[in-house]
């Protein structure tokens, strides 16, 4: 009672915590999750014979007699396969425009996209986002589907998900007239001249279809690229020296260079996951489930008093508090 | 989103028939212990029946208006979670004959309803994370569970006033037995855990399609896993330690109090994955 006392408190630091994933992972926070598999260990091997007993000597509902058990040790499992989830699964993220082909980090594939739409209900609400996909293995194999959220595409064992969007630019940087770079940039990423490192341009954001509030500030009226307007920031030596929107295929001067942004296009976040421990934590979970719905529901049904396991046991089934079936 | 406004105006109007009856039940309940008036009582139970007919119409309407089940953001799940703790309510008065339960779930229901009154009512389309066939599942298994644990909180805020109502002759009347009652308390709660779990499966299942991650400690999941943690040490507490009466009570009521602030506290305190408005 004790230890489940003290996970509350840690769950609620948790839950207030900045970053709950890595809080999560503390090695105190482990421990305690440690300690909590350890006791329930303990509780599944003392409740087995207890249960086994009880089941043996019910008339009715005999598998009932198995449901606190099945509760302990399908929540064990459930904490191991967690843990272990988190630390063997594997998950990398690749973003793109339709058209790009790349690797995905280690795991041998290649990721190309092959389109990808933002679906529109008439008010402009998003009614979903599609990214059209093709997974290469580097032996010539190729799976090619659909990924839109609630409906992952899998491919060579991995899952695919259509994470997030966003929009990018192309930027031409010129000096003197003549083309010296040309990035696809998306919003929040930077670009800078080649032969001087010490200026950067920053891409704030996107407005497809650029409008100005009369009471100030910008807007995208709607979500189609009518009105495009990219907000930018200029950077020199890690200092802002300026704000401004550039239209597209406009250039904008800073000191001898021209930038031009122009194409703008949807990139589409991918993420790539595997984690080897799901089947079992979801075989675990629905144990758990069984467990507590034959504790509660399913209760066997004796001809003479059932064995009683001391106070950490099973002294449930001859309790006057459940006097009767349900 | 184009809208009917027939279906509108029906489920405005059954909105607020809901909440006014809900609110003459909570007074009738209120009469009944305060001026000991058994009829207040029974006129309080009838409203309640009523009130639970008309907020059927209200979600129904707006379920046929909005082309998909009324359960995706603050007003919706508000007005399902006093729904489902009127429904769980009228189970257990029916089965345990005890009106007087009323008392201190009434108010309740009508406060989680006046909560929903101060959402927006507007309808929107469904934004991609929530089209997905497991919504119905997630939430209804939460709404059963919600109403059961309500139902727990006001049998254990009968428990916990216990001496004070028995002390006169007409609430030891009306009012169950200790023994009843902390027995009730028991199986409310014993069916909103088995819910809660369901809750929290369905739930892990469906985030798992969504974002990729069945688990990812967000503060509606962790809150949830809270409130599921302080049920279980009930049961335990109840089931391993014989633990009965009023510590078991103090319990039920806390659980209650989690699963309040999983639901309202987390959504206005805490950002995260669930901050649908």
């Amino acid at each position: 009672m004790a230890l489940l006392a003290a996970l509350i408190g840690v769950c609620i630091a948790g839950s207030l915590a900045n970053a709950p994933r890595a809080y999560f992972r503390k090695p105190w926070v482990l421990a305690a999750a440690g300690l909590l598999c350890l006791n329930l260990l303990l509780c599944s091997v003392r409740r087995l014979p207890v249960s086994v007993s009880n089941f043996r000597r019910a008339r009715k509902r005999r598998i009932g007699a198995f449901g606190t058990w099945l509760c302990h040790l399908g929540m064990l499992l459930v904490i191991i396969g967690f843990i272990a989830g988190d630390f063997v699964s594997r998950e990398y993220s690749v973003y793109g425009i339709p058209g790009s082909f790349q690797p995905v980090a280690d795991t041998g594939l290649w990721l190309r996209i092959d389109d990808f739409e933002v679906r529109l209900r008439d008010d402009f609400t998003v009614d979903q986002y599609v990214a059209h996909l093709t997974v290469s293995d580097g032996s010539g194999q190729t799976v090619s589907g659909e990924a839109s959220v609630n409906h992952p595409m899998t491919a060579f064992g991995w899952d695919l998900f259509q994470d997030s969007t966003g929009w990018a630019n192309t930027i031409d940087i010129y000096k003197d007239g003549t083309l010296q770079r040309s990035d696809l940039v998306c919003v929040g990423e930077t670009t800078g001249p080649d032969d001087r490192p010490n200026l950067a341009l920053l891409f704030n954001k996107f407005y497809p279809d650029f409008a100005a509030d009369p009471a100030g500030g910008y807007y995208s009226a709607t979500p189609l690229l009518k009105n495009p307007r990219s907000l930018f920031t200029v950077c020199y030596n890690g200092e802002i020296k300026g704000m401004d929107f550039a239209a597209m295929d406009a250039p904008v001067k800073v000191n001898e260079y021209d930038f031009v942004f122009r194409s703008p296009e949807q990139y589409t976040l991918i993420v790539i996951k595997k984690d080897p421990a799901e089947l079992m934590v979801g075989i675990s979970a629905m144990l758990m489930l069984t467990g507590i719905f034959m504790a509660f529901y399913w209760r066997p049904v004796y001809e003479e008093t059932p064995v009683s396991a001391d106070e950490e046991g099973t002294r449930a089934y001859d309790d006057e508090s459940h006097p009767d079936d349900y | 989103m184009t809208t009917n406004p027939i279906l509108t105006t029906i489920e405005s109007a059954s909105f607020m028939a809901a909440l006014v009856l809900y609110l003459g039940a909570a007074a009738g309940y209120f009469l009944f212990i305060a001026a000991k008036k058994e009829r207040a009582a029974k006129i309080a139970f009838v409203l309640m029946a009523v009130a639970f007919a008309v907020h059927t119409i209200c979600i129904a309407s707006r379920g046929i208006n909005a082309g998909r089940l009324p359960l995706t953001n603050q007003y919706e799940f508000a007005t399902a979670f006093a729904w489902g703790i009127t429904l769980c309510f009228l189970i257990f008065v029916k089965k345990y004959d005890f009106n007087a339960l009323g008392c201190f779930v009434a108010p309740v229901v009508f406060l989680v309803i006046g909560y929903a009154a101060m959402q927006s009512r507007d309808i929107h389309a469904l934004m991609p994370a929530l089209q997905s066939s497991w919504l119905g599942f997630h939430v209804c298994t939460a709404i059963v569970a919600y109403g059961s644990f309500g139902v727990a909180f006001g049998v254990a805020m009968v428990f916990l006033f216990q001496k004070q109502l028995q002390s006169s002759v007409f609430a030891r009347a009306h009012f169950p037995d200790e023994k009843t009652l902390d027995t009730i308390t028991y199986r409310a709660v014993s069916l909103g855990f088995l819910f809660l779990t369901l809750c929290m499966i369905t739930g892990a299942i469906w985030a798992k399609r969504a974002w990729g991650s069945y688990w990812s400690w967000d503060p509606k999941e962790t809150w949830s896993l809270i409130t599921w943690i302080i049920y279980a040490i009930y049961l335990h507490l109840r089931l391993n330690k014989g633990l009965q009466g009023r510590k078991s009570a103090v319990f039920a009521a806390l659980g209650f109090v989690a699963v309040l602030f999983t639901y309202v506290g987390v959504n206005t305190l805490l950002s995260g994955l669930h901050s649908y408005r």
